[in-house]
């Protein structure tokens, strides 16, 4: 018999992170990022005996913590969407390595390039995975990640782009 | 735009917090709670449904389908038949337990009315006093002293709420209380009213199938109630319990109990002698439950 609670446990010690970092990537609020991973890896583990035979049990679990962000802001009242896009990013710059520009290049991008972007470049996924995550095509994704870098280099100022 | 140095850009600049594992675990057991709460008011309004449109269904497991019509209806023959079973005075079972290449047999008695006792092996194996308090029987998550077990309800609808309650653990709610269904037919001396209701509830479960043709680990030709990747095994001509087994990550068996036995006897005498060609050979083990077979 398989021992599930090992298996999930192995598999969110070697995952928690980047699926952390890919969904605060894709919803640039630190607060509901945190909250949605949290939902969105609770459910994985209510259900593991079936998210362990996907193909990519973390898209699933990335995918799950976006949508439960969705419904979060739809709950929102109007006025408090509004004061949140106002608010800044607080845990984010107080950090040491806060890179500003980057910040600021990402929270430009649309919300299915953002996705798109965490999960190619912060969650290390493939063309073809970030393709079966999102429920797009291949091609789609690539030009999504052309578009989004291109956006990326034109908003970020001189320096970065060289960078880069 | 170089993307390997855009992708470690990114993740030196976007460093989330990770919740912990025991955060995760907590969180899964709120989102249990407000599923329970919500599944509780939806059987309430389905009784209400009952009430009005005088329908009558088993509000079990609320507003979802039920057991695949096939095994809706062999599960309600086998309730039907179950009500037919003699009772009788000691309940006996002896099965074979198939694990990897450990192969253990297990018999079991019980007999509330003579000695009231519980054991391993018959006249010298260890003996519960029936009457304590004392959870000595184990179904599912579930520990259950004989009190709890000679009172079960005897409606589906009232057996259901309490396995319901009762199917704790991991997994779908579906999956434990399958679980636990399937144990309670294994292990429980249940009444034949008991028994019936416990295959009336399994026809409320969604999701379950039956296989009649399944031949089992003994060669026996079965009738297979499953799950997912879990099922027991029923006689389809008398009702009686046959098995269990589960299937491992490549989709064989991983593991399975063939029920040799299982049934009222009049008395301890009337044990039958010559259930199976396995002779076993008792080896007192510290699991209380398992008798070697050399």
């Amino acid at each position: 018999m398989v021992d599930f609670e090992a298996e999930f446990s192995d598999w969110y010690a070697a995952n928690s992170r980047r699926v952390s970092s890919s969904v605060l990537g894709a919803l640039l609020d630190p607060e509901i990022a945190e909250e949605c991973t949290a939902e969105a890896f609770a459910r994985a583990w209510l259900h593991w005996h079936k998210v362990r035979k996907m193909d990519s049990p973390v898209g699933w679990v990335f995918i799950v913590a976006v949508n439960h962000a969705r419904t979060l802001y739809r709950r929102k009242s109007r006025a408090e969407q509004v004061a949140a896009k106002l608010q800044p990013l607080p845990d984010i710059s107080a950090a040491e390595d806060y890179d500003e520009a980057l910040w600021h290049a990402v929270s430009s991008l649309s919300p299915q390039a953002r996705k798109a972007v965490a999960l190619r470049y912060i969650a290390d996924f493939s063309e073809a995975e970030v393709a079966q995550a999102l429920g797009v095509t291949r091609g789609t994704v690539a030009q999504t990640l052309h578009r989004a870098r291109t956006q990326l280099a034109k908003v970020l100022n001189s320096d970065s782009v060289k960078e880069l | 735009m170089n993307e390997s140095l855009l992708a470690e850009r990114l993740q030196a600049a976007i460093n989330a917090r990770t919740p912990t594992l025991e955060q995760v675990r907590v969180r899964a057991g709120v989102i249990r709670s407000r599923r329970r709460v919500r599944r509780i008011a939806v059987a309430a309004i389905a009784a209400c449904v009952v009430a009005v449109a005088g329908v009558a269904t088993l509000p079990v497991l609320g507003d979802r389908p039920i057991a695949s019509a096939d095994a809706a209806a062999f599960l309600t023959r086998m309730a039907n038949q179950s009500r037919t079973v003699q009772s009788g005075a000691t309940w006996f079972i002896r099965e074979v337990q198939i694990y990897g290449d450990e192969t253990t047999v297990r018999d079991m008695w019980v007999s509330p009315t003579n000695v009231r006792s519980i054991g391993t092996e018959q006249g010298t194996g260890l003996w519960y006093d029936l009457t304590s308090k004392t959870s000595i029987f184990s179904a599912g998550n579930a520990d259950l002293s004989w009190a709890e077990v000679s009172n079960l309800p005897t409606t589906a609808g009232d057996l259901g709420k309490f396995l319901i309650d009762h199917a704790t653990g991991d997994g779908t709610p579906e999956m434990r209380l399958f679980t636990l269904a399937g144990d309670c037919l294994r292990t429980l001396p249940l009444s034949p009213e008991v028994t019936a209701a416990m295959f009336e509830v399994l026809a409320t479960i969604p999701g379950v199938t039956v296989d009649q043709a399944f031949t089992d680990v003994l060669g026996r030709r079965t009738a297979a109630v499953r799950l997912g990747d879990q099922g027991f095994l029923i006689d389809s001509d008398s009702s009686m319990y046959l098995g269990e087994y589960a299937l491992d990550e490549n989709g064989s068996t991983g593991f399975a109990r063939a029920t040799v036995f299982s049934g009222w006897l009049n008395s301890m005498a009337d044990t039958p002698s010559d259930l199976t060609p396995l002779t076993p050979t008792v080896a007192r083990s510290t699991n209380l439950w398992q008798v070697n077979v050399n």
